[in-house]
Formats: C-alpha cells, sequence, structure tokens
C-alpha cells in the first residue's frame, strides 16, 4: 500500500492537498492538517496529484 | 491533423514540467524534449525569497521530483532563439535546430531593470533564479544595509528575510502602501505595520532615478534628490514577459503570448500553446478580457491543461480559479479569485488586530475572492465553492 507522509517542518498549510484529496487529507476542528499515512492502491493516483499540487513539496508518496 | 511524435516544450520549469508530465498521464508515447535557458533542472521558485535566502532550505531541496517514465529529452543551458512557424523549428542559443509537431511555450518573465545610470554596477541584484538567489545571499551579510526597490510581493518577502538575516532594510515604492496593486488598503496596512514593528523601513511614493557607485552600488537615488546609502539593491518593480525570441514569428505579443480560450497561441496553426507567466488568455468565466497570471499554481495548471489542448485538438476553456500565497515574517496570506478587482471587503472571521482574518473580496454583488490572513484552513470550503461556481 502506498505510504504517504507530510513534512510538518515545510508545510505552510497552503491546503492545496485538502482540495486535490479530500478523503486522505483534512483540517481538523483545531485548524490542524491530518492525513492518512497508509492509502490503498486506487488512492495512489490521487494522493500523488496531491503531492504535485503542494508548492511546499512537502508531501512523499512511497 | 497527423498524429503528434515530437512535442517541443520551451521552458523547463514548473509549467514546462507539468505540460510534460500530462502528457505522459495521457499515454502520449511519442519523443518529448524540453528547452531550457538555465543549466538547472526544473525546480521551485518561491522558496528563493525566503527559504533560500535565510539558509533554512539548500537550493538541491527546491529540485522537483521527476520520474524515471517522464522519459524527456532535455535541452539546458542555452535559450530559445527563434521560431520558424512555417517549417516547424525553434532554434537555440547554441545553434541546435529543434523541430516540433506541437510546441508549448512557457518560457516565463524576466525581471524588469529600468534603464537608469549605473543599473549594471555590481551589488545591484534581481530575483527570479537559483543563481539570482545564490548572488544575493553571499552579500546579505548581518549590518550591511539593503535597499529594496518595489514593495510588491517579491520585495516585501526579501525584506523580511534580509532583517531576519541582522540587515539594515529599506522598501521604496512609487505607491502609497506595500502590495498596493492586489491588497485591499486596509490589509497593506496590516503588512506595513508587522515590517515596521520588525524594523524594515518604507519609503512610499518615491521613484529611483539613478544608483550610485562605480566599482560597487553605494546608494539610490530618488526623484526628492536624496540619496539613500545601501551596500546592496534589490529592484522588484515587476517583470516582462520572455517573448524576444518569437519576435517576427507570426504569432501575436501583446504582454505575452496571445492564446485562444484553451491556450493555443493565435497564428500559432493549432500546433503551439502557452502556458505559465507568459499566457495571455480569456478566462472565459471572467468576461473577454484576456489576461496573464504570475502565480505558482497557474504554472502547474495551465502547463497540464495546454499540453493537453494541444495533444488532443480539444478547445475546452482553461477556466481555473486564480490563487496565490505569500509569507512575511509571521504573516501567512492566501488568496482565491480575483481580489484586486474589490471595491470592497467583509471580514467573517477574526480580525485586523489579531491579524487573523478570513476576508470576502466584493464587486457589486459579485463575490470575486477570497483572503485568508493566517488562516489558511478556512479557505478550504470557499476554494471548493468557488471551483463549482467556474464550473
Amino acid at each position: 500500500m502506498p505510504k504517504v507522509t507530510v513534512d510538518m517542518n515545510l508545510c505552510e498549510y497552503h491546503g492545496q492537498c485538502v482540495f486535490v484529496a479530500p478523503e486522505e487529507f483534512w483540517f481538523d476542528d483545531e485548524d490542524e492538517l491530518r492525513y492518512t499515512t497508509e492509502v490503498p492502491e486506487n488512492a495512489r493516483a490521487r494522493v500523488e496529484k496531491a503531492a504535485k499540487a503542494c508548492p511546499q513539496l512537502a508531501i512523499k508518496v512511497e | 491533423m497527423e498524429v503528434c511524435a515530437r512535442f517541443l516544450i520551451v521552458g523547463a520549469s514548473l509549467a514546462g514540467l507539468r505540460a510534460a508530465e500530462a502528457l505522459r498521464n495521457s499515454n502520449y508515447k511519442g519523443e518529448i524534449a524540453i528547452v531550457g535557458a538555465e543549466t538547472h533542472l526544473p525546480y521551485n521558485r518561491p522558496p528563493l525569497s525566503k527559504q533560500i535566502l535565510l539558509g533554512s532550505q539548500s537550493p538541491e531541496d527546491l529540485s522537483f521530483p521527476i520520474s524515471d517514465d517522464l522519459d524527456v529529452t532535455w535541452h539546458l543551458g542555452s535559450a530559445a532563439t527563434g521560431l520558424n512557424i512555417a517549417d516547424r523549428e525553434v532554434t537555440l542559443e547554441n545553434g541546435k535546430v529543434l523541430s516540433y509537431d506541437r510546441l508549448l511555450i512557457a518560457t516565463g518573465v524576466t525581471p524588469f531593470l529600468p534603464p537608469l545610470p549605473n543599473i549594471d554596477v555590481p551589488g545591484v541584484h534581481s530575483l527570479r533564479t537559483i543563481d539570482d538567489a545564490r548572488q544575493l545571499c553571499a552579500e546579505m551579510q548581518p549590518d550591511r544595509r539593503i535597499a529594496i526597490v518595489g514593495a510588491g510581493f517579491i520585495g516585501c518577502e526579501v525584506a523580511a528575510s534580509a532583517r531576519k538575516r541582522g540587515l539594515d532594510v529599506v522598501v521604496l515604492d512609487q505607491m502609497d502602501r506595500p502590495m498596493a496593486r492586489v491588497l485591499p488598503p486596509s490589509l497593506s496596512e496590516v503588512f506595513r505595520t508587522a515590517h515596521e514593528e520588525e524594523g524594515v523601513a518604507f519609503r512610499f511614493g518615491v521613484t529611483v532615478t539613478a544608483l550610485e557607485g562605480t566599482d560597487h552600488v553605494t546608494g539610490v537615488t530618488l526623484n526628492t534628490g536624496e540619496t539613500i546609502e545601501a551596500d546592496i539593491v534589490l529592484i522588484a518593480i515587476g517583470s516582462r514577459p520572455t517573448t524576444d525570441w518569437l519576435e517576427g514569428s507570426g504569432l501575436v505579443l501583446e504582454k505575452g503570448v496571445v492564446c485562444d480560450q484553451s491556450c493555443r497561441a493565435l497564428n500559432g496553426d493549432n500546433r503551439i500553446a502557452a502556458a505559465g507567466d507568459i499566457a495571455v488568455w480569456p478566462h472565459l468565466n471572467y468576461g473577454e478580457d484576456r489576461f496573464r497570471i504570475e502565480h505558482w499554481t497557474n504554472a502547474a495548471e495551465q502547463g497540464a491543461a495546454a499540453a493537453r489542448a494541444l495533444l488532443n485538438d480539444n478547445d475546452a476553456p482553461y477556466v481555473p480559479l486564480p490563487s496565490f500565497w505569500s509569507d512575511q515574517f509571521s504573516l501567512k496570506l492566501q488568496s482565491i479569485g480575483q481580489p484586486s478587482r474589490a471595491e470592497r471587503i467583509e471580514i467573517v472571521a477574526g480580525s485586523l488586530e489579531d491579524r487573523k482574518l478570513v476576508a470576502e473580496c466584493w464587486k457589486g454583488d459579485q463575490r470575486v475572492g477570497v483572503i485568508a490572513l493566517n488562516m489558511a484552513p478556512k479557505l478550504a470550503r470557499y476554494r471548493i465553492q468557488m471551483e463549482q461556481e467556474l464550473q
């Protein structure tokens, strides 16, 4: 299964990932970024798109 | 039209890279070649005014990941110098001639340097490339004085970085407030106050008439006759589309490469498109006027959209939701839509005093944009709404 990591030292809360892949990335009630660390294979394309949309290059998908 | 076998992309930055990726994602199996004036593979430019100047990221950190499957032939370190539409050829500075079936133009913009006395004296900088950032960074030693000409986003971001590095910073602008072309006055005021609290000095309502110094810059002279002493000068008064190599090609050039609704260049035989900072196109949801967007997200999205339009010969309109951001000291600004068109703003969360807010931007009864200051997560809901309004 693809593994997702976000480097929170780089994250600037642009929320591009939340917009592209709302099932895998979201803001919680405290406005903190939350994300799914392991996603099903059929979500790979979507999380890779989210990684490309990140202006900080903070998201890695392996 | 015949099937495309040779897709040429001129411009090796974000728009060009995302274009190539979109072609492969569309199952295009032909050749892709990318021409870049710089010697570097595509890299991320926004950190140049911030993390690179602060030393918190190194140039290597900015490289975009590039998949092996992309299978691109790179022609780096040599700018394109000419386009021959009849023969479908692009000429490079090094003499190479590259032919194409489809051509994407993504050569971006070049910083504008006004023809002032001594503009080329050492110590006078502009900021667009990683090499520009390295040179500026090397000069930015604590206690030196930097004069920044232009209080736009780049000028203000560099001012914050320079101040954090311990330099003496003055920012000059002919307008009466920072980022005046984009931000409503009340938000400009928040930024001005934050900069001044950190020790940045502003001089508004002035223009520069000359740079001083012979071996190295020593200051800038203003229209008031006064000279402001400086060890480093950054010129950040905007940029111009890099269209010099297209002069006389037959393409329509008006402050960029003029395109149709799906980013195909006028007079380009449906074989040529443009994307990113250089493309002037009509955004059909925003009326008849053609315009350009010089922001990161647009470069990425338009690169992909223009490549698909060329490959599939389709005329689906490109109608993105514009967005941009800026980070200065502890202020994180995010914007969607077209706040510069607003007649009034309405603060719907937070406050100016807290420097934390969401502001809706209105023109008549139309919401034209939304700005968040230190409240980026709150923009997600608006983004979804405004994207839907565009469909």
